[in-house]
């Protein structure tokens, strides 16, 4: 945390501010942590590929990657919108999701119980030695950098669960049907697409090519069936909950660096107390995304697009709905040109908007408390938003080179990288 | 905290005596001495004492750094300047950055500038260079200032390119579809990205020239003017046009030929004497021997020419059409003729034109490959001649030595510069082939058994050729062990160089270099799935990734999240992961999902 400056400064303490000029500024910052799962209807076309393809999204580097093994659960009916809520949500319970995610945060051995704090700090971005010397001292400091953890790192862990309904395209059904079977009926090819959708062997093409073949149908008319594909996803958010109470309780019950038999069993037998608060949902639009950039030897390219897509418009939704869960992007660059912008590597997948503002907030620690204070508003510069959305580069968008989104100043100054963006 | 200060201090015999210490009780903190003086910090500022206790310096800076040579940095509020020990204010707290103290004894300042990128990068203001005696060498009047290349070296350098080249051919490229450079590549770029793509690749690449404009400074604060390569330095003034606001931000394109053309570089020497003022070329380059190559943009070509520092006069009463041109040596110059078809050695007191050639390679090593009639000779800068022009191919490595085809049998030699304008073939180093040197290692084909072998730059073998395959990578971290396979292998181990030994006992389908993608690990490939092994052979990945990319990903998850080599423990997870139940979706949202499904 200390300024990359060669001043022979003697402080030590009291305030400083974080990430001031340093060169690797941009990729060290706090983020929130998501685990991303789906809810598959297995009833309906494409099931099989879009579960493939979901699973091939990668996790934003907006984010910290938090999922957890389960990350694709079925429904083989219609429930009602009602009922799906109370499925998730009895869903989540049932599966002890909380206890599992705070497991994760201690990167706990389920066999033996052991635990740490490598996660804690790696993404706390916290000096190691330093962290553990003031752990081993019960200092005040080290109690301070304790609950600034769980509020600013293990309270910002969130679960979203996304219900997927294809949308029938309906005259073109019958092909897609056919093509289904096919597919479903040859066990091997299964793997074989999903290697194709994650960008895997080209050597699989030629399968596909092949299972075209037996049908009588061309890659050409998989790709045609694939044109306008369209998905309506409904994502729910739900926030970990992590508070003095239930920290105390994992940290003196069950939370241990060695094999401990009384400290494992505690914790599986209290699973219960760890529990996960529902923040609410949103629904995609729906729209049909363009096949323009789809490979025709790819055409399952076309789930991933529409899928991913829709998921990162129902994640913007959210954090426009939801202000904790309101990702923080790094200012990358500022520049003085006629005025001063700024600079940040966020675009249209965060949502992006030049009718929306953003606050800009310097980070600061103060005596092992990580603060975040407000030093202006920028507004993104219409013409210059960033199209960083999955393929964009590949269907020419407008604004698919530019790798970062320029924001002109609306209020403040002394703006420098390393301070972090939040939408307002 | 103080007293651990002063104990320290004292030890070291850096203190004054218990009895004479009342005037530290009027600091909040006291650094080390260093030029006889002491930091003090007094209610959050910063000033200087003498081993008496004599505050030299009051403490009014907020930030100071340690004297040097008899000068220190300081900043008051947001303005930096240099005191010396006497207190006085060298070089004024009035800029808003300042560099470090060069060899030469000068320093760069900026005058309401702005901090730019995140390694506190100034820009924007003005600059201007002092001395140590305070004395302004350079006007704070420039838009930048700048060093030359200071990977130009006296014995001879590469070509500069102009502009024009990448430029028009880029544009030719880009409109057209084709590309030719020196009349025999020809290569169609299929969208702009990949037209981009290719010019630069052919610039770092193929393409032997080098753009070697003056290199605007990259003025990190407290960054040094690097001129060791010359006493030389470079100042702009520039004059963009005041772009529309909408086009001016970070747009993805190249300089164009027009803005370059509109840049104003001057030239100062070391002790500040004006020997190339601004607004006269539009393109100058690395001084040499008293020369400033120079090029202006005239009816959308380039033409070039030589301005001579002492007359202040241009060679040529003629400007040259050309693409590239090279320093001066020993009073000559190479120009390279507009279609790149003809490339004149020229004396640049006569302006006679000594010799022409079909090619000519340069090197950074001070000699010239060159093509006549389908054959390839070597030249110094001079150009006289090394090796005739009789062989089938010559290579000048990047660390100067030679990879020679003497003739159409398919024989290579290596052989170094004896710096005394001849050649010396190394013993024994002669091979069926021999690869480009990447780090100090080439690849090579042994003449006899035509194995593969792996030699250093003494043409010794470090890994005796034994292998049909070796793996050598650009990237590669460490290189004392090789990724190889033999004869009667089908897959890869991991050879320590000098030994032929395998390093560890596991073997691989296929490997990357260690380093080559990730630190100190290597991806492997056993069974069509991929992991990670380290330099120790310790499984840091297990193979159980279907493609690199999951690999990779699951590499870098684990890395950020601090989380250590592969354990049992994540064994276990990942077949939680991996149940084949969850990835065919067979899971339901109505039931609880058995424990061991769950990776926590």
């Amino acid at each position: 945390m200390k300024k990359t400056l060669f001043f022979a400064l003697l402080i030590a303490s009291g305030i400083s501010v974080i990430a001031q000029n340093n060169g690797n500024s941009t990729d060290q910052y706090r983020r929130s942590s998501i685990y991303s799962l789906i809810v598959n209807h297995t009833d309906q076309s494409y099931a099989d590929h879009i579960r493939n393809q979901f699973l091939a999204i990668p996790v934003s580097d907006k984010y910290n990657d938090h999922n957890l093994s389960v990350r694709v659960v079925g429904v083989a009916f219609k429930p009602s919108k009602k009922e799906m809520d109370n499925n998730v949500q009895r869903f989540v319970s049932e599966n002890h999701i909380a206890s599992r995610l705070v497991g994760r945060w201690f990167d706990r051995d389920k066999q033996t119980g052991e635990c740490n704090m490598n996660v804690v700090k790696a993404r706390g971005l916290y000096d190691a030695t330093e962290f553990d010397k003031e752990m081993a001292s019960h200092s005040t400091r080290g109690l301070a950098m304790l609950q600034d953890a769980g509020e600013d790192l293990i309270g910002n862990t969130y679960l979203i669960v996304n219900e997927v309904r294809y949308v029938d395209k309906g005259a073109t059904s019958k092909i897609v049907g056919t093509t289904l079977n096919v597919l479903t009926m040859t066990a091997g090819a299964v793997g074989a697409i999903a290697l194709i959708a994650a960008g895997g062997d080209a050597s699989t093409a030629s399968d596909l090519m092949d299972l075209g073949k037996n049908t009588g149908q061309s890659l050409d008319d998989l790709a045609s069936s694939l044109k306008g594909f369209r998905v309506k996803i409904t994502t729910r958010l739900f926030q970990l909950n992590w508070n003095d109470t239930i920290s105390n309780f994992f940290y003196s019950q069950c939370y241990s660096e060695k094999p401990d038999a009384v400290k494992k069993e505690n914790f599986e037998k209290n699973r219960d107390k760890f529990t996960m608060r529902y923040l609410g949902k949103v629904v995609s639009k729906g729209n049909k995304t363009s096949f323009l950039g789809i490979s025709e030897d790819e055409p399952l390219q076309m789930i991933r697009k529409a899928t991913e897509r829709a998921i990162d418009e129902n994640v913007v939704d959210l954090q426009r709905k939801f202000p904790q869960f309101r990702v923080k992007s790094p200012i990358s660059d500022v520049v003085e040109a006629g005025g001063v912008v700024v600079k940040a590597p966020i675009g249209k997948k965060e949502g992006v908007d030049p009718m929306h503002k953003y606050e800009v907030l310097e980070v600061r620690e103060s005596n092992g408390r990580i603060e975040y204070h407000k030093v202006g508003t920028v507004q993104p510069i219409s013409g210059l938003v960033w199209d960083n959305r999955f393929m964009a580069h590949e269907e020419g968008a407008e604004g698919a080179d530019l790798e970062a989104t320029t924001f002109k100043v609306l209020s403040g100054s002394g703006f420098y990288p390393g301070m972090l963006l939040r939408e307002l | 905290m103080l007293k651990r200060f002063i104990t320290i201090l004292l030890a070291a015999g850096f203190l004054i005596p218990l009895s004479a210490q009342t005037w530290m009780d009027n600091y909040d903190e006291i650094g080390d001495f260093c030029d006889g003086l002491a930091i003090i910090r007094k209610n959050d500022k910063y000033g200087y004492v003498d081993q008496n206790g004599l505050e030299v310096i009051p403490c009014i800076y907020d930030e100071v750094g340690k004297f040097s040579e008899g000068l220190a940095v300081v900043r008051n509020a947001k303005k930096y300047g240099y005191v010396n020990t006497n207190g006085q204010e060298v070089i004024p707290c009035n800029y808003s950055a300042v560099g470090s103290f060069n060899e030469q004894g000068l320093v760069w300042v900026n005058s309401r500038g702005w901090f730019k990128t995140g390694t506190n990068e100034i820009t924007g203001g003005k600059f201007g260079v002092y001395n140590k005696d305070g004395k302004i060498i350079i006007p704070i009047q420039y838009y930048t200032i700048g060093v030359f290349n200071p990977e130009t070296s006296s014995d001879g350098s590469p070509y500069f390119l102009l502009p024009a080249l990448s430029e028009l051919s880029f544009q030719e490229m880009y409109k057209s579809g084709k590309y030719n450079h020196k009349a025999n590549a020809m290569f169609a770029p299929e969208n702009k990205s990949d037209a981009i793509t290719n010019i630069k690749w052919i610039a770092q690449n193929e393409c032997f020239f080098d753009i070697h404009e003056p290199m605007p400074l990259k003025p990190i604060l407290f960054s040094k003017l690097d001129m060791s390569q010359g006493n030389y330095i470079a100042v702009l003034e520039s004059k963009y046009k005041a772009a529309p606001s909408k086009h001016y931000y970070n747009r993805p394109v190249y300089l164009s030929a027009e803005e370059r053309g509109k840049n104003r570089w001057g030239v100062y020497s070391a002790e500040g004497q004006l020997l190339l003022p601004t607004g006269k070329y539009d393109i100058i380059y690395n001084p040499s021997e008293g020369y400033i190559p120079v090029a202006q943009l005239k009816s959308g070509e380039f033409k070039v020419n030589y301005y001579n520092i002492a007359t202040q006069k241009l060679a040529f009463n003629e400007w040259k059409k050309a693409i590239a041109v090279s320093p001066v040596v020993a009073g000559k110059a190479m120009i390279v003729e507009q279609k790149a078809t003809e490339v004149n050695l020229t004396d640049l007191a006569t302006g006679v034109v000594m010799k022409t050639y079909d090619a000519v390679f340069p090197s950074k090593h001070g000699v010239y490959v060159v093509l006549n009639n389908k054959k390839y000779g070597l030249i110094d800068a001079a150009g006289n001649a090394i090796i005739s022009t009789i062989c089938t191919s010559i290579s000048v490595e990047t660390n100067g030595l030679l990879i020679i085809q003497p003739s159409d049998i398919q024989v290579e030699n290596l052989a170094k510069l004896d710096g005394q304008g001849g050649v010396t073939q190394l013993e024994n180093a002669s091979f069926s082939s021999i690869s480009h040197f990447r780090k100090g290692r080439a690849m090579v084909t042994d003449r006899v058994s035509k194995q593969l072998g792996l030699i250093n730059e003494n043409g010794e073998y470090l890994l005796q050729p034994d292998f049909k395959d070796i793996i050598v990578q650009y990237t590669m971290e460490d290189d004392s062990i090789f990724w190889a396979m033999k004869n009667t292998d089908s897959i890869y181990h991991a050879y320590k160089i000098f030994s032929n030994e395998q390093a560890f006992k596991n073997g691989y389908e296929k490997a990357f270099a260690f380093g080559a993608l990730h630190n100190d690990v290597a991806p492997v490939l056993i069974n069509k799935l991929w992991g990670m092994v380290s330099i120790k052979g310790e499984t840091v990945l297990p193979c159980e990734f279907a493609s690199l990319k999951d690999a990779e990903n699951e590499y870098q998850m684990r890395s950020r999240d601090g989380l250590p080599n592969w354990r049992a423990v994540d064994g276990e997870r990942r077949i939680a992961q991996t149940k084949k139940d969850m990835l065919k979706g067979e899971l339901k949202l109505s039931e609880k999902i058995d424990d061991s499904h769950w990776d926590y």
